[in-house]
């Protein structure tokens, strides 16, 4: 294997893969972030894969596809995987970080921040708290609790619909990170239900 | 491009590894959504307030209820049954799974489990992949892999050789040795999954151990409260021995975690090459793949970290894809009723003894997950054997069609048993995408055996039934439902919801208490 050039460009890699690792153990030993050593482990892997990749699927043979339904069948399997490798990109370039669905972010640092929920309502000007709970499911007062913005402003234009004396709804959701310090802006928003105009400030 | 492509989709793969993790997928994912969704359907009946997960569904599609939620999910569980036991997967009936499930969770945001979204991506790329024609190894062409000698090519630097035997140059010939588009497609998806799960915790938060701290419901610093659980005891026994204790276990666990997910998305972005004769490389990243995507996900496990079946699927995935190909080859063949003339014991009989005996190893190492693994591959065999059999009889006593009508029968009777709004609604609408299979095969004069669909039915509704009390379904069911109706303070509903759940409560346990307590609420009037 490594008498070809991309097997000696496989073990070259390896090597900076090597110890690429062995600064990335020895900065966390020592309790430090090494973001250059980190970027040189996922370049070393991605090219690996790449090289092997491209290295055994050159070598084989093959027919082309001789009917049109295999043709387009190749070609649906690849955009298909072309859109999974993008569809998580939304996340990154995006500007909602609390709405992590379809990024592969189970258990992220976003995750495991901790929120307090808090819900008014007002009725003929006085106000009182209320809890989410007690109108919707309970998995759906999480979800706001994860500052979703569009179940939460959905909850609120429900809540207006659902009693006509309703004047006034809000939702306020205070955040803390991993390390206990306070995720600013807050999330707030404050329904106005004679107008239906929402007020929002936050995620 | 078309080339590209060719070569991409074209990589060879052993027929018994596809097999067994299409149809190994198929039967976890009916189980676990019979179980698991289920249990938690009465969520959707939120009085009347739906999102769901794109805006323009909540315009296209009916408002989601208790009823359409368990009818998806019923009707997509029967279908991927009756699909498994089919000699080649039909497309039809994938695309149907496919859609059903994946409308069951994008209905709601409700159901924002990621692996749902992952098995609608497997579901979707099983569907849309051209098929090859050999489903059997007993079908394969003479000049497959499997039958040659083994043997060292010699490499040819600077020009092309054939991966397949000499003499195979035919397409048809290395479709027949395995050629398979799916499998590639389906090892890239989840590669992609580990990918951009390690790239998710590549923060500091996650590099310094603090958010897994969190999620482990430890207090800062990582170490548990006296008396209290310690979640992360199985990696602390496994590294404290190493010398890493407080900070540095952390940090450690942290940056672990990312490397791990990054090898094991490595191990699936090269997995397509797992039977390529040059990928000797393979030799030491599959092992090491396996090891990791075990440990990640056995760890994960023991940390009690609530993602239901995700890391069995998984575990699974990674069992099928990185093991030997050996080992899948001798299981497939089990579930091939031997050709007529050839009975060889030692090949149909002893794979099974195995891996029962394995099986009650697992339950006497109380390793349950294990165990359930190993009985839903024993399971596998002898349904798609017996599935086989009755299609050979089929082709000499055509009267054995007839069988469907007993099966849906059978099936339909499930539906009601199952005592679960929209369980019945959901059995009748598999039945009939189950009989537009059957029409459109027989309209377009392919095979179609009338008899493995009806035993597909069969088999479905023994499971279902099955899963529902061996899993305490409906109990989970009701409860929930009665606990959500109780919280919105309608508790007439309540109540008639938690007497349902007490017919079904387990042993020692029941929802007395929350009956008096709405009972309670009723009579002072709030």
């Amino acid at each position: 294997m490594f008498r070809t050039t991309t097997g000696k460009a496989t073990l070259a890699l390896f090597g900076v893969l090597c110890i690429a690792l062995a600064l990335v153990v020895h900065a966390a030993l020592s309790g430090e972030l090494r973001w250059s050593a980190w970027g040189l482990v996922a370049a070393s892997i991605a090219g690996i894969v790449a090289l092997q990749l491209y290295e055994n699927l050159r070598r084989f043979a093959f027919e082309p596809p001789q009917r049109a339904s295999e043709v387009w069948g190749y070609r649906a399997l690849a955009l298909f995987l072309v859109f999974q490798t993008l569809a998580p990109l939304h996340y990154y370039l995006g500007e909602h970080p609390w709405d992590e669905r379809f990024a592969w972010r189970m258990y992220s640092a976003v995750r495991v921040a901790r929120c307090q929920l808090q819900s008014f309502e007002t009725y003929g000007g006085e106000r009182e708290q209320t809890r989410i709970s007690e109108h919707i499911h309970v998995a759906y007062a999480s979800n706001i609790q994860r500052n979703r913005p569009r179940v939460a402003e959905a909850y609120l234009r429900w809540r207006c619909e659902q009693d006509d004396d309703l004047q006034q709804a809000e939702i306020y959701n205070t955040c803390i990170d991993a390390s206990g310090e306070l995720i600013e802006p807050r999330f707030e928003r404050r329904i106005f239900c004679e107008s239906a105009f929402i007020e929002r400030s936050g995620p | 491009m078309n080339e590209l492509l060719s070569r991409i989709f074209s990589a060879p793969v052993h027929p018994a590894r596809v097999w067994m993790l299409e149809r190994l997928l198929l039967l976890v994912l009916a189980v676990d959504i019979w179980t698991a969704n289920l249990a938690s359907a009465g969520r959707y009946d939120s009085g009347g307030f739906h999102v769901a997960h794109f805006p323009f569904l909540d315009a296209l599609l009916p408002t989601p209820s208790i009823v359409l939620y368990v009818a998806l999910h019923v009707a997509a569980g029967v279908l991927c049954i009756v699909a498994l036991v089919q000699r080649t997967l039909p497309r039809l009936l994938l695309a149907l799974i496919a859609v059903f499930y994946t409308w069951g969770w994008a209905m709601s945001v409700l159901d924002s489990y990621q692996h749902h979204y992952l098995m609608s991506l497997l579901l979707v790329t099983l569907a849309i992949a051209p098929r090859p024609a050999a489903a059997f190894l007993n079908e394969r062409q003479p000049n497959d892999p499997e039958r040659q000698t083994e043997g060292k090519n010699a490499e040819d630097e600077g020009t092309r050789k054939s991966a397949a035997p000499a003499d195979a140059r035919s397409r048809r010939d290395l479709v027949a040795l395995g050629a398979n588009p799916a499998y590639t497609a389906l090892m890239w998806t989840i590669a992609l999954v580990y990918l951009y799960t390690g790239i998710a915790k590549f923060e500091p938060a996650w590099l310094s151990g603090e958010a897994l701290q969190r999620v482990l419901l430890l207090p800062p610093g990582g170490e548990p409260l006296p008396g209290g659980e310690d979640r992360a005891a199985f990696f602390r026994t496994l590294l404290t021995p190493l010398g890493l204790r407080g900070q540095q276990l952390w940090w450690t666990l942290g940056h672990g975690v990312v490397l791990t997910q990054w090898v094991i998305a490595a191990g699936y972005f090269l997995a397509p090459l797992r039977e390529v004769r040059w990928a000797r490389f393979g030799h030491f990243v599959y092992p090491l793949a396996m090891f990791s995507a075990l440990l990640f996900h056995i760890g994960a496990e023991q940390m009690q970290l609530k993602i239901g079946w995700f890391s069995w699927y998984m575990i699974g995935a990674a069992l099928v894809v990185f093991t030997p190909v050996a080992v899948l080859a001798r299981l497939q063949r089990c579930a091939e009723p031997p050709l007529p003339g050839r009975l060889n014991a030692g090949r149909n009989v002893v794979p099974i003894v195995v891996l029962a005996a394995a099986a009650g190893l697992f339950y006497a190492l109380k390793l349950d997950g294990f165990l359930w693994l190993s009985v839903a591959v024993l399971t596998l065999i002898v349904v798609v054997r017996f599935g086989e059999l009755l299609r050979r009889l089929e082709e000499r006593r055509p009267a054995l069609r007839w069988l469907l009508v007993p099966a849906a029968a059978v099936v339909t009777l499930g539906g009601i048993a199952a005592d679960i709004p929209g369980a019945l609604f959901g059995v009748l609408c598999a039945l009939l995408c189950a009989g537009a299979y059957l029409f459109r095969q027989k309209r377009e004069r392919r095979s179609a055996s009338f008899t493995q669909v009806a035993w597909g039915l069969l088999v479905a509704a023994a499971l279902f039934s099955t899963a529902l009390d061996a899993l305490d379904v409906r109990w989970d069911f009701y409860r929930y439902y009665g606990g959500d109706l109780a919280r919105r303070g309608e508790l007439s509903e309540a109540l008639e919801v938690y007497e349902q759940a007490n017919r079904y409560a387990p042993e020692g346990d029941n929802r007395d208490d929350a009956i008096e307590r709405v009972q309670r609420r009723l009579e002072s009037g709030r």
